[in-house]
């Protein structure tokens, strides 16, 4: 073996590394890729509300934020059989020679690679975020987010460099695509291998998106979570134990409420108050969703006995002593909403301790997260 | 068209900016090395290997393909070459479809021993995915054959009518 020789490119003689293919895949990835990145800014929003917007974001539509999330999950599935695709095709590009033909051409070349790296590394946190399984040594949040923007940045540097690459092969008929060297040959072979991939992304989404679309439950067959798998008629993803609230901590509870009148009630003065039902979804940032019925007292109702002025944002603090969101905020939008209840019974029962016994929140259109389980001080902020 | 390419990089730069300025800034200490290297981790993954293994895979589909065509494509019924065609495709999209079930049940499959919380994972994923890989078989296989059953049915079809005439 000359030492030359071994280090010439290979040379690709297989079919369909051509930029129609490219094209007919690339578009369907970049609408994945941008539904991903703006359906994952609203949830940002929702779960971490900048200072502004934080009293101002919409409790409507209840199902909002459990919409959002499963398109934000399934997307990102379906995305999966796009990319491999999407790269297959592109492969031998990898390969260009020379590698560098000057700064425009390294500049160009060192954003697709950023593109790349950041598509499969979202991709593959996504996925192992969903079963809740975390082998890297960073934080999720943070990382997913950050590379959220490198990616979909990326993608409109990519989409700006190839613009008249893919115009020229944006149909079967455009003058690019009927250029192409053994178009006729390739033709049917690429109908067929779109729809290929086209099923791959119909079967991995029709068996996962029943987590959280009701319609196709039957079919949920990979999805990580089960609607009707849970205590109670609801999944729980963190139990009492994990979050370290035991049955003594909450032996002697009392509901503490701080604000220019300030009261403390016990389980039963608080279940002695009017009750009201809401009919809202548990829906979480990882996909899962699942409708209950809840009956507790109204966080208005609680706020106007504390004398709290209505534009109060209000402080929520949980007995958990494990895990985020022990300590949260909820904006007046929410905290005055009809809807929004300190529930003390979930589908006809008393709140079980995964459930969040003695008290939970529950709101419409907020990240699960947000929906504070085993409350015993509420603070009226001004 | 130029300004509209211009507005979409300029916009891309900004974003792909901002990216990397949260990455360094909102992010505790360690991160960015940490990332850096999960990025390049998933490249070299993918080129070194996904990569390489899917075109082995489609190079031998093609070989197949070629040698099916060589036996049987030229054959005195035209409408035989169509169905011979047709195989490396339909064969393909089995794969493809398989593989790519595979890949999404792969964490759950790996996990299901070790969820973090009782309500997760919660169904028999081992039995759900192998049920799956059935199914692609099935369908696969289905798309084979169908079409030749369909057509030799049409030639019975014509004869009979033939027959009677």
């Amino acid at each position: 073996m000359g030492g030359m020789k071994s280090l010439s490119p290979p040379r690709f003689r297989g079919r369909l590394h051509d930029p129609r293919t490219a094209t007919a895949l690339g578009r369907c990835l970049g609408a994945a890729v941008l539904t991903c990145f703006v359906t994952g800014l609203i949830s940002h929003v929702l779960q971490e509300p900048p200072g502004v917007l934080a009293d101002r974001l919409p409790s409507r539509p209840v199902n909002g934020y459990r919409i959002n999330q499963g398109v934000h999950v399934a997307t990102g599935i379906a995305a999966i059989p796009l990319l491999l695709a999407k790269l297959w095709t592109v492969y031998p590009r990898l390969f260009t020679w020379p590698a560098v033909r000057g700064v425009r051409h390294a500049l160009e070349r060192l954003s697709v690679g950023v593109l790349v790296a950041a598509a499969l590394l979202q991709l593959f946190l996504g996925l192992l975020n969903i079963v809740q399984w975390y082998p890297w040594p960073f934080s999720f949040r943070p990382v997913h987010w950050a590379l959220a923007w490198v990616l979909a940045g990326s993608l409109l540097l990519h989409l700006a460099v190839q613009a008249p690459r893919i115009a020229a092969h944006w149909r079967r008929r455009s003058t690019g695509t009927r250029q192409l060297p053994d178009e006729e040959r390739d033709e049917p072979d690429r109908r067929s291998l779109l729809l290929g991939v086209g099923a791959a992304v119909g079967a991995v989404t029709v068996v996962t998106v029943g987590q959280t679309f009701a319609p196709l439950r039957p079919l949920n067959l990979l999805g990580p979570r089960h609607p009707e798998h849970g205590s109670q008629g609801l999944p729980v993803n963190r139990s009492a134990a994990a979050a370290r609230v035991s049955p003594a901590a909450v032996r002697d509870w009392r509901l503490r409420v701080a604000g220019p009148l300030p009261y403390t009630l016990t389980w039963a003065e608080l279940a002695a108050l009017p009750q009201h039902d809401s009919e809202l979804p548990i829906a979480c940032v990882e996909g899962w969703s699942a409708m209950a019925r809840w009956r507790g007292v109204r966080m208005r109702d609680l706020l106007d006995r504390a004398g709290a002025p209505s534009g109060a944002t209000v402080r929520i603090v949980s007995l958990q002593r494990k895990g985020g969101y022990a300590v949260s905020e909820m904006g007046a939008s929410y905290a005055r909403d009809p809807l929004t209840l300190l529930a003390l019974r979930l589908n006809g029962e008393i709140l079980n301790a995964d459930h969040g016994y003695p008290a939970r929140v529950i709101a419409p259109n907020r990240p699960g997260v947000l929906q504070t389980k085993w409350v015993t001080r509420i603070e009226v902020l001004t | 068209m130029t300004a509209l390419r211009v507005m979409l990089a300029t916009t891309g730069a900004a974003m792909l900016g901002w990216g990397c300025w949260l990455l360094v800034t909102e992010t505790r200490e360690g991160t960015v090395p940490q990332t850096t290297a999960w990025l390049a981790g998933a490249v070299v993954v993918h080129d070194g290997l996904v990569a390489p293994l899917l075109l082995l895979l489609g190079a031998a589909l093609g070989h197949f393909g070629a040698r099916l065509r060589r036996r049987h494509g030229y054959g005195p019924e035209a409408a035989r070459q169509d169905d011979v065609r047709r195989v490396p495709g339909a064969l393909r999209g089995g794969l493809i479809v398989a593989g790519c079930l595979t890949l999404v049940a792969l964490p759950a499959l790996l996990r299901q021993d070790q969820p973090r919380y009782p309500s997760a994972l919660p169904l028999d994923y081992t039995a759900n995915w192998l049920t799956l890989l059935g199914l692609t078989t099935l369908v696969t296989v289905a798309l084979l054959v169908l079409p030749g059953v369909a057509r030799r049915l049409r030639t019975r079809r014509t004869r009979a009518g033939r027959a009677r005439d």
